[in-house]
């Protein structure tokens, strides 16, 4: 290891860069959200907490906060359990597992507004939807269900689509984590005769505890933090039921034009991530910087 | 043979759940592909139309000359070039400083940038418009390149900083007793063995500017600057929607990301395990 001047050259672009886009925003916005700064200009001021006492009263950012705590704890359980359903069936060398982790990982990489646009498309709510169709044709329902305007129902879809598209990077993370289970601990089990289950549930969910712990706060952080999938598919309707808390801060900043209030939303947001970032770090405290 | 017997049974259930995974995954997917193939009249059936009689190619004609697909397709193109080959070339100076040099505050430094990853979007809009606005950049490329730059170092520098790491210092000094200077030694030596991270990085970039779409709605407004994710949202939410149009319009926009992750799949489950990607 050198000690001479050229870090500073090398890193400095970089670091700046990300600095100025990333850093400075944030403290700018923790400023916004002591002001009564709107879009449309005037005088801005200084209100203090103002901000943040109107938002603990309205009821538009307890549902916002409600809406997000279920589509959060929803996901995260189907995504967690899906992808470590995922990753256990294409663990062992079989015809067609990579073309099935291919295929899975597709549903990743396609934009989010596609995702959004297409279940639009099959979830349409009347019989030439595609859901309602097959519903219907099988059976399943009478009349064809309001998938897009029944709030409840929106809301499933949502958190279907956010599965749908999710799943992949749980199936990745524990994918990886099973490969690394001893095999010789599998062959100590099945001399003393244990069944599949018996060695899933003493081996190998011990085993990689620390991964699906590591990939429970992950998908947290992301699913709390989610705009574009969500906006794109419902615009947080219909009457709020998909109102996650980021579109109740766009709605606040972008249609009513409140800047310092809009503010106050992100930094509750940006708290609520430090959060569960410094919980992620002491998870994978080894991990983090290496 | 009854252990035998449980085996064939345990494949069979297994390729059935192969199977069930399979048709989820794929039945959006193949659906928008063949309603982008769907004459008008077609579109709205019942029961719906699984195999189109007639096949309406020209609705990807169509895309082009009756919507402003193309101009945001190019948009979203050169965004995501610009902001590769950006995050590319800083994210490469970075590692190679993080990985090679100590210094004062080196944990604290790349603690700082790393922990930059952790700020959610939604925190920082309001701030990036205002500054936008002030420099003039709002509805310009420059804008989202700015900051979709900002945004891809941290991951990048971590991805290709694990791979630096792995080459000898020795190297290093090799070279530079021959007398080559720094940027020839990472340009010339460093990079072409750190080439899979690279590549990984430059994926992961190239895709996030491709797919990003709540920045580039606060930030542009008009076909000008409007990339394809974009594009399509205000296709969806024009008057009338023609989804045999927009499904084509999806197809565009999920090609090359498409044809990047099939070529380069492994880099892309590499980089995915490093540990450092945040969902």
């Amino acid at each position: 290891m050198r000690k001479d001047k050229a870090p500073l050259s090398l890193i400095l672009p970089g670091l700046v860069f990300v600095l100025v886009f990333t850093l400075y925003p944030t403290v700018y916005s923790l400023w916004l959200s002591f002001t009564d700064k709107m879009l449309t200009g005037g005088k801005t001021s200084f209100i203090g907490f103002r901000n943040y006492a109107e938002l603990i009263e309205r009821a538009e950012f307890w549902n916002s906060l409600r809406v997000t705590l279920v589509y959060v704890i929803v996901t995260i359980f189907f995504q967690i359990v899906l992808g470590l359903s995922l990753a256990l069936l294409t663990d062992k060398k079989r015809i067609g597992r990579k073309l099935l982790r291919t295929v899975v990982l597709i549903t990743w990489v396609i934009p989010e507004v596609v995702v959004s646009l297409t279940f639009q498309w099959m979830f349409l709510g009347d019989k030439y939807g595609l859901i309602n169709a097959l519903l219907l044709y099988l059976g399943i329902i009478n009349e064809s269900l309001k998938w897009l305007s029944e709030p409840q129902l929106t809301l499933v879809v949502a958190i279907g689509m956010t599965v749908w598209r999710g799943v992949a990077f749980s199936m990745i993370m524990q994918m990886a984590a099973l490969q690394s289970v001893p095999e010789t601990l599998y062959e100590a089990a099945d001399i003393d005769g244990a069944s599949y289950f018996q060695k899933l549930f003493r081996i190998t969910i011990p085993n990689i505890s620390s991964t699906i712990l590591i990939n429970l706060i992950i998908i947290t952080i992301a699913t709390f933090n989610v705009m574009s999938l969500i906006y794109a598919f419902s615009g947080g309707g219909p009457v709020g039921a998909t109102e996650v808390i980021s579109i109740y801060m766009y709605k606040s900043a972008f249609k009513e034009f409140r800047f310092g209030f809009a503010s106050s939303i992100s930094i509750i947001m940006f708290l609520i991530n430090i959060l569960f970032t410094s919980v992620y770090i002491r998870v994978t405290k080894k991990e983090f910087i290496t | 043979m009854p252990k035998y017997r449980s085996k064939t049974y345990i494949d069979l259930i297994v390729y059935i759940l192969f199977a069930m995974v399979f048709v989820i995954a794929l039945v959006p997917i193949v659906w928008i592909l063949i309603t982008s193939i769907k004459k008008t009249m077609d579109i709205f059936a019942y029961p719906p139309i699984i195999v189109p009689k007639e096949v309406a190619f020209e609705n990807y004609v169509k895309v082009f000359t009756l919507t402003d697909i193309g101009k945001n397709f190019l948009n979203s193109i050169i965004v995501a070039i610009l902001t590769t080959g950006a995050v590319i070339l800083l994210s490469t100076l970075v590692a190679y400083g993080f990985s090679r040099f100590t210094f004062k505050q080196k944990a604290f430094i790349m603690m700082l940038l790393l922990g930059t990853q952790m700020i959610p979007a939604v925190t920082n809009i309001i701030p990036l418009y205002i500054t936008m606005l002030k420099l003039g950049l709002l509805d310009t490329i420059t804008a989202l390149f700015l900051v979709y730059t900002a945004i891809n170092i941290p991951f990048s520098v971590w991805i290709i900083k694990s791979y630096i790491d792995s080459i000898p210092d020795s190297m290093d000094e090799a070279a530079l007793m021959d007398g080559a200077n720094r940027f020839y030694l990472i340009f010339k030596i460093i990079v072409p063995v750190a080439l899979p991270g690279i590549v990984a990085a430059s994926l992961f970039t190239f895709i996030a500017c491709w797919n990003e779409f709540y920045i580039a709605l606060v930030l542009t407004s008009t076909v000008k600057s409007k990339t394809i994710p974009l594009g399509l949202f205000n296709f969806q939410a024009s008057y009338d929607i023609q989804w045999n149009l927009l499904c084509a319009a999806s197809v565009i926009a999920i090609l090359p990301v498409m044809v990047f992750f099939i070529i380069l799949q492994d880099k892309f489950i590499s980089g995915l395990t490093s540990g450092a990607y945040k969902g």
